[in-house]
Formats: C-alpha cells, structure tokens, sequence
C-alpha cells in the first residue's frame, strides 16, 4: 500500500515536471493585415534641393503596399544619420523601420546619404552613400527606395522601372490618340506617339528599350516596333485584317502576336531578325492576347473556342494546348506572375469585369480589385502589384493593386481617358 | 503517511495554481504578439515561421530569432518584430518563482489562419 | 395627314418597347420600313435598346433607304446585341439597301467598320467587332455583292460612339458602319 502510494506520488510529480519544462510553442494564428510603419525623415540639407528626396522615397514605399509610412507633423525629432537616433521616441509612435539622411549639392549633381534602422531591434541596418547627376535627383530618391524596400522584405525593389500608357480624348469620329512612357510614379512622362487613329497593347522589349505597339494610322491596324532612344521604328506585320496584341518572348527575338489573315485571329509567333512567321493555333474560334512564360517554355492566351473567352497554354515543344481557366464563362488577356506560379487575368462574373489571380498550381481563382469596369492588368517585374486599366466616374484611369488584393490604389489621372499600362522590366 | 499525503496534496495544489498562472502568461504572450504583428502583404498560404525567444529574468527580451524560416523574408522579419514590439513581458515576475525560470524560454509559431 | 399614323404607331411602338424591356428577343418583327421603330428586339442581358434617335436612324415616312439611284444609302449604321454576331432582321432593309447600291455601282467600295462596346479586354473585342463585320460581308456576298469592292475593319472598342457605362451607351456602340 505504502509503495503503491509513493509510486502514485512520484508518477504525479513527474508528471507535473515534465508539463513545466516541455519545450513551449505558443501559436499566433492572427495578426493585423496591414502595412508596417515607417518613418522617413526629411533629410537634412533637403531644403536645398529641387526634389524633396524623403517625400519621394515616402511615397514610393507607401505605393507599395507594404509600408505605412509616418506623417511628417508626427514627428518629435529629425534625426539626420542613426547616431542621432532615440529609438525610444519612434517605438512610442510604434513605428517599425526608420529612413534617416542628408542631402547636398556637389558640383553640378547631388550627394545623397541615407541610413536605415530597425527600431523594434534597435539597430541600423543599412547605409549607403549615393551620388546622382543633375536631373537625376528623383531617380536616385527611388534607388535609395529600392534599396530600403530589399533590405526588408528580400524583394527587388521596382521603384525605378518605368510605364507605358494611352491616352484618348474624344468620341467617334473625331478622337485624339498618344502614347506615353513615364516612371513608375506617373512622373517624367514622354510622348511616343500621338495620332488621330487609335493605339493600343504597348509592350516592353525585356531589354526595357523598346516597345511594341498596335497602331491604326494607316487606317489600318499594324504592329510597330519603336526604340525608345531614338525614335526609330519599324512596322513589323501589316497583313490584312487584324494586327494585335503583340508579345515581347522572353529573349527579345520573338514577337507572339494575333492576325486574322487567314480568316480568324489566330496566334502566330514571329523571329523578329527573319520576320518569319510560325503558326500556332488553327481552328474556327478567336485566339488572340498572347503571352509569354517566364521560362520561354509556353504561351498563354485568350480562346473562345469553348463559347467564351477562358484562357489556355500552348506548350512550345509539343504543339499541346491545354485550358487553364473554368471560373465563370469569361477569363481574358492573362499574363504570368514573374515567378511563373500565378496568372493575372480578366474575369468577369455578376460583380462586372476584374481583375483576378488564379494560382496555377490549385486553379484557385480570386477577385483582387473592387472596381467594375477593369482592363489589361500588367504585373510589376518583382510580382508585387498589377497596374490595370478601370473607370473612374466618366474617365478611364489607371489603379494598381497588391497581388494578393489586400492595397489599392489609383494613380493621379491626366486628361482625358488613360488606358493600357505596360510596366517595363527592371532597368538595368 | 498522512503527511506524506498532505505534503503531496499540498504540491498538487500549488502545481495546479501554477499551471493556472502559466496558462495566464501564454494567453499575455499570444495576445501581446498578435495585437504587435503586422503582417506583410503577398504572404503564400501555410507561411510558417518560428521564432525562438529568451527572456531576461524580468520579461526583458533578450533574444528572438528565427529557429524556422517560412522561406519570406519580409515574412520572418514581421515575426521578429513583432516579438520585439510585443516586449517587454513584465507579467513574467508574477508566476511562481519556481516556475518562472520554465518561461523564459520558449518558441512562438506565426501561421495565419485563412489568409485570402 | 400623311404623319398621324406614323406618328401613332411609333408612339405604340415606343411604349412596347418600354413595356417589353427586359424580355429576351421575341422576334416579333414585321419588316417595316419605318427605320425609327426598334420593336422588341430586345437583348438576352434583358435590357431594352431603346433607342429612338441614335445615329444612323432616321427613317422618314416612305423612303428609307430604297433609292435606286447612285446616291450612297442613306442608312449606314446597323446594330447587334451584346456578345452578338447575328444580323438583326430588322436591319435586313438596310442592308439589302447597301448591297442594291454596290451591286448597282460596280466602281463603289466600302470599308465595313466592326465596333463592339468598351466591356472586356481590348484585342478581344478587336476580334469580336471584326466578326461583326465579316457577318455583314457574309450577307453581302450572298446578296451578290463584288469581294472585290468589300473590306473589313475592325475598330474594336476604340471608336465608341457614345461614351458610358450604361446600356444606351452600350447599345450604340454595337455596331457596323458602312463607310464609302
């Protein structure tokens, strides 16, 4: 009895032990779905200059959906390099990240310090002196952006990459068309091309120094490749009937692009050097709004073969074509996610016309906008965000949206209708 | 034996107040770290990332860091921060001093339920 | 007077076609002449086109589009319904009016403009005003109209004639123009 006792005792308190000294995992299943605060103070000497360098920077970061950068009025302190810092003072704002710098002339350029620091760590992460010439003062506040968002998140920064966009203005016979490249932040815009006939699917070469483009100024539709150094162009297909939708492969020698000279759009892809055309559908339907894999490997494109558009891959070694899309009977104009996981795409559904992500590997598809009227989603060459095409009261503007839907974002509007956004490639 | 009885009695009961006041610092700890989370966009479902976090002996934060990466950056360093921004866990000083020591260690695993 | 009747039966017709808004085509069309009366072809996406001064209408009493002159016809506009090819048979008239002409003036040409509304994506619709188009062609040949005085262009979504998200504007946008 007594043995049986003691043992019934030792087991218990053994028992408890072993409960106090398990190897603890705490789960945290939930947290807040919204960007980190970060402050980025104006930098010292900025006054100076013609561009504010912190502003730039802060709403770079802010556009990316991933940070909550700090009002300026909210700032006790403008602390200019990281041993000015009081971590205190910014956890109490519990702000999270911190881009402190100076800025001067230096001969006919600029000279740019930055430093970035973790505040929850309290310790400086990075730092980096930056020289720019003159007219290049915002492209070096959006290096210093890319810089600062890597250095987070582990992801190539895309602040210094560039759009291309149309604009329209007009109705029916009598409208004004152009073509326009300008920074990612809408800012330094440059006409291409302006004509009273319409201009439409811009697309950037890899290379990031030409595009291609569908033009309707010799009454009829043609496919143009225009160098964006100097002007030169060349018009690359001009059959009868539809011209369009061109598409850059991914090692700039191939166009894929949609005619209907043999009857219906059909997708064809051409050598560039040779203008040699390779055809790669043949049936009764519309194929048209071809794009290429990452990996070179495949295309995709809009078929209404089926009855209505819905999207399919075309294998470049076996001539297969497989469907992608079955959400709802209308999935167009998809392009891939840099990483080649997920397509972005137009779906249309009781909600109207959005744009969506499906991931390629489960077919799950998911609504990202909240818009009705959207058009021509292009991704960001880091995957981070979609640029497309949506309406906003009367006039067409431009939105962006994070990839996995959760920030939104129009982007300033200029007159008249804006359409058609093409991000280029990282510039290198 | 009667006392041998008590004095069991006795531990039992002070291992269960302990237990109860444990339970009430993981329920801090957890809500402390999700209310201090932020988490990054473009997260891929089933992102896992723990963190393996040592407390100072008055809940100061002496160490947190990643023990198992979720494979996104932005995602373990979310994690990490929010552990830092979480601390100070002074609540600490109030378990049973026997216990206290058992949890100054311990792992946290963020894993977001449902995310879109 | 020669109008009341007109005038009385475009008023029947106009409130038919307020009435019958929202029912899928019931093909109830008699071949009129009378170029302002729209009927009850309404689309399937149950909205009335109701229209009764968009352009390229203007039947007056009697003479709309049956010249048998060299003069070019005097409607040139035919329309279709969302996410459709299909020549309406109210627009048969005009058609039949198009083709009298080219067949009668073998030295005429037309370009056939394809339009579709500004919904979806832009090369798709590119596509689907081209096939509008091509259905009209089709009409024309049977009609025994010359391939050689006929070509097809589509405009896609990029010339609307009116602007808005809304069914009129929509309706209007649906189009071939003839253009000589």
């Amino acid at each position: 009895m007594k043995s049986l006792m003691t043992a019934w005792l030792a087991a218990a308190l053994l028992l408890v032990s072993q409960l106090a000294q398990a190897d603890l995992t705490i789960e945290i299943t939930r947290g807040n779905e919204s960007a980190t605060p970060i402050a980025v103070v104006p930098f010292a000497g900025g006054e100076e200059l013609p561009e504010d360098v912190a502003r730039v920077i802060h709403d770079d970061l802010e556009r990316s959906g991933y940070f909550e950068p700090l009002p300026r009025r909210q700032m006790m302190d403008q602390p200019a390099s990281a041993d000015e810092v009081r971590y205190g003072d910014w956890k109490a704002l519990d702000v999270r990240y911190l881009v402190v710098g100076s800025a001067s002339r230096e001969g006919d350029g600029y000279r740019l310090r930055f430093e970035l620091m973790d505040v929850s760590g309290e310790k400086r992460m990075l730092g980096e002196v930056v020289t720019a010439d003159s007219g290049e003062l915002r492209g070096a506040a959006h290096y210093i952006s890319d810089q600062v968002f890597e250095a987070i998140t582990d992801i190539r920064g895309a602040f210094s990459t560039r759009i291309a966009y149309v604009t329209s203005q007009g109705v029916g016979d009598d409208m004004q068309f152009a073509l326009y490249v300008a920074d990612a932040d809408g800012h330094n815009s440059q006409q291409v091309l302006s004509s009273r006939e319409p201009i439409l699917s811009p697309a950037w070469s890899p290379d990031g120094r030409k595009l291609a483009y569908v033009s309707f100024e010799t009454e009829r539709p043609a496919i143009y490749v225009q160098e964006l150094g100097s002007g030169q162009r060349a018009r690359i297909s001009s059959f009868q009937g539809i011209n369009g939708a061109p598409a850059w492969s991914p090692d700039g020698r191939r166009l894929a692009m949609s005619l209907s000279k043999d009857g219906q759009p059909e997708i064809y892809v051409m050598d560039i050097g040779s203008r040699d055309l390779q055809r790669l559908t043949n049936d009764s339907a519309i194929d048209t709004e071809p794009s290429w894999a990452p990996d070179g490997r495949s295309l995709l494109f809009t078929s209404d073969r089926s009855g209505g558009p819905q999207l399919y891959r075309h294998d470049l070694a076996s001539g297969e074509q497989k469907r992608l899309t079955f959400t709802g009977n209308y999935n167009a104009r998809g392009r891939f996610s840099p990483d080649g996981e997920a397509l972005f795409l137009i779906h249309r559904s009781s909600e109207g016309y959005q744009v969506a992500r499906q991931d390629l590997e489960s077919g799950r598809l998911v609504t990202l906008s909240e818009s009705r009227w959207d058009e021509s989603p292009s991704v960001a060459p880091n995957g981070t965000m979609v640029i497309f095409a949506t309406q906003q009261g009367n006039s067409g503007v431009l939105g962006a949206v994070t990839a996995d839907g959760r920030a939104s974002f129009r982007l300033p509007s200029a007159q008249g209708d804006v359409r058609e956004p093409a991000w280029s490639p990282f510039m290198n | 034996m009667q006392r041998l009885i008590e004095g069991a009695d006795e531990r039992v009961a002070n291992a269960q107040q302990g237990q109860q006041a444990a339970n009430d610092f993981i329920a801090l700890v957890r809500q402390a770290v999700e209310q201090s989370w932020r988490i990054p966009p473009n997260v891929s479902s089933g992102a896992t990332a723990e963190i393996s976090v040592r407390l100072g002996p008055s809940g100061e934060l002496f160490v947190a860091e990643i023990s198992s990466s979720s494979g996104d950056s932005a995602f373990d360093r979310s994690a990490v921060q929010a552990v830092e921004a979480a601390a100070p866990f002074a609540e600490l000083r109030q378990l049973p001093a026997g216990v206290q020591r058992d949890y100054r260690q311990f792992n946290l695993r963020f894993r977001p339920g449902d995310v879109r | 007077m020669q109008f009341k009747p007109y005038a009385r039966s475009l008023a029947v017709a106009l409130s038919l076609a307020l009435v019958a808004g929202c029912s899928s085509t019931g093909g109830t069309q008699d071949g009129s002449m009378d170029g302002t009366r729209d009927g009850s072809g309404a689309s399937s996406s149950g909205v009335s086109d109701g229209r009764t001064s968009g352009s390229g209408y203007g039947g007056t009493a009697g003479a709309s589009g049956q010249q048998a002159d060299g003069r070019i016809p005097q409607q040139r506009t035919i329309y279709f319904e969302f996410d459709s090819d299909r020549i309406r048979s109210e627009f048969e008239p005009v058609l039949a009016a198009n083709a009298r002409y080219l067949r009668e003036n073998g030295n005429a040409r037309v370009v056939l403009q394809g339009h579709t509304d500004e919904r979806g994506t832009r090369e798709y619709n590119m596509a689907l005003g081209e096939r509008r188009a091509r259905s009209v062609e089709q009409f024309l040949s049977v009609q025994g109209v010359s391939p050689s005085q006929v070509e097809v262009v589509s405009y896609g979504e990029e010339r609307p004639a009116a602007r808005g998200q809304n069914e009129e504007a929509f309706a209007q946008n649906r189009r071939v123009v003839f253009a000589y």
